[in-house]
């Protein structure tokens, strides 16, 4: 049973970091672009 | 707002996963990797669906660029969140392997077809990054886009078609989950849906601005 609950979090574990991460590298190029343009409009 | 409202079902599916869903008899809690595995793999198909349109659009529409542009950023866009999920349905169905079948991995039609599907949109990620000129770039990435999401209906049917041991919850005959569980999946199916188009709305705008920053590149 605690091999399985061990197995449980990791998925779980991988799911969550692979999200976040991939939210957290949308999030930076956007506000990459957005200060590029930003400069570029002055 | 749809970013919010994701967030909240996402907490919503996971008190569902952990506390509502009864514990599956012969294996354990290990089997509530299963409510997230299968919205993975659901949107991951949703994914190579939208550019498998996107691709089909872009065809269409020759004589309208603004137009083609934008089926073009579409199918680009979800290509990408399509690895993403496909590389976690990989992982996720790996490690479920691992206490099923005390195997992380093993060369079973559904996991072949699958592995197979995620190499096909990977190889389309390179193919776009390698050519330089759009036209040319948009235009084989729709005609690989169309031909590559034949294998997703196989990945389906893999395990109806051939003898395989992954299980199959979804059969035309009967459901083989209990109705509590059946319930929880399918407000996991939501959340992952949303999930899907709350990345799809910023990935998209990604390539707009990029485009943008393009335009104002060019006329300075």
């Amino acid at each position: 049973m605690n091999q399985g609950l061990t197995y449980l979090f990791l998925a779980y574990t991988v799911i969550w970091i692979a999200i976040f991460f991939y939210l957290l590298s949308l999030s930076r190029k956007i506000s990459t672009l957005r200060k590029e343009i930003d400069s570029l409009k002055k | 707002m749809l970013g919010g409202i994701t967030f909240l079902l996402m907490i919503v599916s996971l008190y569902l996963v952990f506390v509502y869903a009864p514990t599956e008899e012969l294996m354990g809690n290990v089997q509530r990797i299963f409510y997230f595995h299968v919205p993975l793999a659901w949107v991951a198909f949703l994914a190579f669906f939208v550019v498998f349109l996107g691709s089909i659009f872009y065809l269409l529409k020759k004589e309208q660029r603004e137009e083609q542009f934008k089926w073009d950023i579409l199918a680009s866009s979800s290509a990408e969140i399509g690895v993403v999920f496909s590389t976690l349905v990989l992982i996720t169905g790996s490690i479920w392997g691992k206490v099923a079948w005390n195997t992380w991995w093993t060369w079973d039609p559904r996991l072949t077809t699958t592995l197979v599907l995620w190499l096909l949109y990977v190889a389309y990620l390179i193919l776009r990054s390698y050519i330089p000129e759009y036209s040319n770039r948009a235009r084989f990435a729709a005609v690989y886009g169309i031909i590559a999401f034949i294998d997703v209906p196989i990945v389906w049917v893999s395990i109806r078609w051939w003898r395989t041991i992954h299980p199959v919850v979804f059969s035309a005959k009967k459901m083989t989950i209990e109705p509590e569980m059946f319930y929880v999946l399918i407000v996991c199916l939501l959340t992952f849906t949303l999930i899907y188009f709350y990345l799809l709305k910023e990935r998209i705008n990604i390539e707009k601005m990029r485009n943008e920053l393009m335009k104002l590149k060019e006329g300075k």
